[in-house]
């Protein structure tokens, strides 16, 4: 089974990331929003829950741009994002969502 | 000595709205970026200068610094040939340069009409400083092990 921690701790090992924390973030957006941008520098939020959210959703970041895809209930990995994030649905939210990152912040 | 070496990274953005992933490992023996420049290359005719046709971000040394977040624009007068952005950034060997681009060109009137995206590339080029060495060393010098059971 893969393991979505252990792949994290890979990585920032790799990438001489040393955490100072690391927790679980979560985001919830209201019905009707198209568009929502928020502020995470010197962090970095990994996205754990992308197939709840509507295929075509463009979520947008200083390091990685991703648009989700027709099939993103088979895919496994997890992908990381930071600086000025922002998410664009492709059609006004008919009902609430919550977005669920792990993040890490840096030492 | 020290010698300069260009690195190019070639994207094709095929459809509208498009994130085309980066990742391209350059050469060995380069060790330092001194400069950056990315461009409109082919595929994109309009009459005037477009500010913004997409964004751009690179990170080097296989994920362990973000460097460059760029918009891209569209220049109409080829003669125009841009300077190399000055940076800094020390390489280590044969690692991955990662990032993406994303389309976000507005589509024009005349063009949405149609319902006509053209594909167009856009090219990033990386001045890089590589050390050549003084003079040509021998393989014999390197692998003495192989040149002493030469000898026998």
């Amino acid at each position: 089974m893969y393991d979505h921690l252990q792949f994290i701790q890979q990585q920032l090992g790799q990438r001489n990331i040393e955490t100072a924390l690391q927790q679980f973030y979560r985001l919830t957006l209201d019905a009707g929003t198209l568009y929502h941008h928020f502020y995470a520098y010197n962090q970095l939020l990994f996205l754990t829950n992308a197939e709840q959210l509507p295929v075509g959703t463009l979520i947008h970041s200083d390091c990685r741009a991703r648009i989700i895809p027709k099939d993103i209930e088979r895919l496994q990995g997890i992908e990381d994002y930071t600086g000025t994030i922002s998410i664009q649905f492709p059609e006004p939210l008919e009902e609430s969502r919550t977005i669920e990152f792990i993040q890490i912040i840096e030492n | 000595m020290r010698n300069i070496r260009y690195c190019i990274i070639r994207l094709e953005v095929t459809h509208p709205g498009q994130v085309v992933e980066i990742s391209q490992r350059l050469p060995m023996h380069v060790n330092r970026c001194t400069g950056y420049l990315s461009r409109h290359t082919q595929g994109i005719i309009s009459g005037s200068d477009l500010p913004e046709i997409g964004l751009l971000a690179l990170e080097f040394n296989s994920r362990k610094q973000l460097y460059i977040n760029d918009v891209i624009g569209f220049q109409k007068d080829i003669g125009d040939i841009p300077e190399y952005l000055d940076v800094d950034i020390p390489l280590m060997n044969g690692q991955l340069v990662t990032g993406y681009y994303l389309d976000t060109r507005k589509i024009e009137p005349k063009e949405c009409s149609h319902k006509v995206f053209a594909p167009y590339k856009v090219s990033i080029y990386l001045r890089c400083d590589y050390v050549k060495p003084d003079k040509d060393v021998r393989s014999s010098a390197i692998h003495t092990t192989a040149a002493g059971a030469a000898k026998y």
